[in-house]
């Protein structure tokens, strides 16, 4: 019964990581996302252009936000968690 | 003293030209960058065993990871573009702040430099690694009718020479130019009425 209990709690802890994780994916992305969009608009607001590598980069992030979001749907459908 | 890139959307005034233009010392940002790594791995390490000996998750784990680097590189980004948009102009009409952080902040502060009276460049370097790398802040000091403002270029790249220079362009050309244009009194030609 006790581990039966321990085994509840412990897939609940898991499932709350999952959601937590998958909204903290979602929000990044649409950061990311903002984040490039003002970057860009520098040279309207100030007259700077950034420099290209920076795009580079927040599309790395987001890429991967995005492939880990993919692969934390495909762990909760499969069950392996 | 001016940085490589394209600044002419600075030169707003007709004659200005560009004497000074200057980033924080790399530095600023390289520190940030190693301490995000450096958290980085702690947390990912942290993690690995978090889920490998009280939650047994291994997916967890590479989930885990993933958003941690993730994370990692927006942080990293921010910085370099935070350092990237923050700089100090200087022409011979005005002297120039820019600042602008995407999605929190924009400032751009600016003297007219025919408006103004400077009266002080000071320099100061503050703690170990500003004494070792040559990182400081040059305080201009204007005054104004009104009040006393200060303008300071912070953390730049070899303070030392950046004050003389700016005590060059500002002060000693001040100076020389109040030498040729007495305000106090007209000079007056040999034979003239008085």
């Amino acid at each position: 019964m006790i581990s039966l209990n321990i085994e509840m709690i412990t897939s609940v802890i898991k499932l709350t990581f999952f959601i937590l994780y998958f909204l903290c994916m979602l929000l990044l992305i649409v950061y990311n996302w903002l984040y490039l969009t003002h970057t860009f608009r520098a040279n309207k607001n100030i007259g700077l252009n950034p420099p290209e590598k920076i795009r580079h980069l927040v599309r790395t992030s987001t890429y991967i936000a995005l492939f880990n979001a993919i692969l934390l749907v495909f762990f909760l459908v499969m069950g392996y968690y | 003293m001016i940085t490589k890139g394209v600044w002419d959307t600075f030169l707003t005034i007709e004659g200005e030209r560009l004497l000074l233009v200057k980033r924080k010392h790399p530095f600023v940002v390289l520190f940030p960058i190693a301490l995000t790594s450096l958290v980085t791995t702690i947390f990912v390490i942290g993690s690995f065993f978090f889920f490998t000996t009280l939650v047994h998750s291994f997916p967890l784990f590479i989930v885990t990871t993933l958003l941690l680097i993730s994370l990692a590189l927006s942080l990293i980004t921010k910085n370099i573009i935070d350092w990237y948009f923050h700089m100090y102009i200087l022409t011979t009409k005005k002297i120039l702040e820019i600042s602008y952080n995407p999605l929190s902040s924009r400032l751009m502060n600016d003297v007219l430099l025919d408006h103004v009276n400077c009266t002080e460049v000071d320099l100061r370097t503050q703690g170990f690694f500003g004494e070792i790398l040559g990182i400081g802040d040059v305080v201009v000091t204007f005054d104004r009718p009104t009040k006393q403002e200060e303008f300071v270029f912070r953390d730049v790249k070899e303070g030392h020479s950046l004050g003389r220079f700016l005590t060059k362009q500002l002060i000693d050309r001040h100076t020389e130019m109040m030498r040729m244009q007495p305000i106090w009194f007209r000079g007056y030609q040999k034979g003239a009425q008085t």
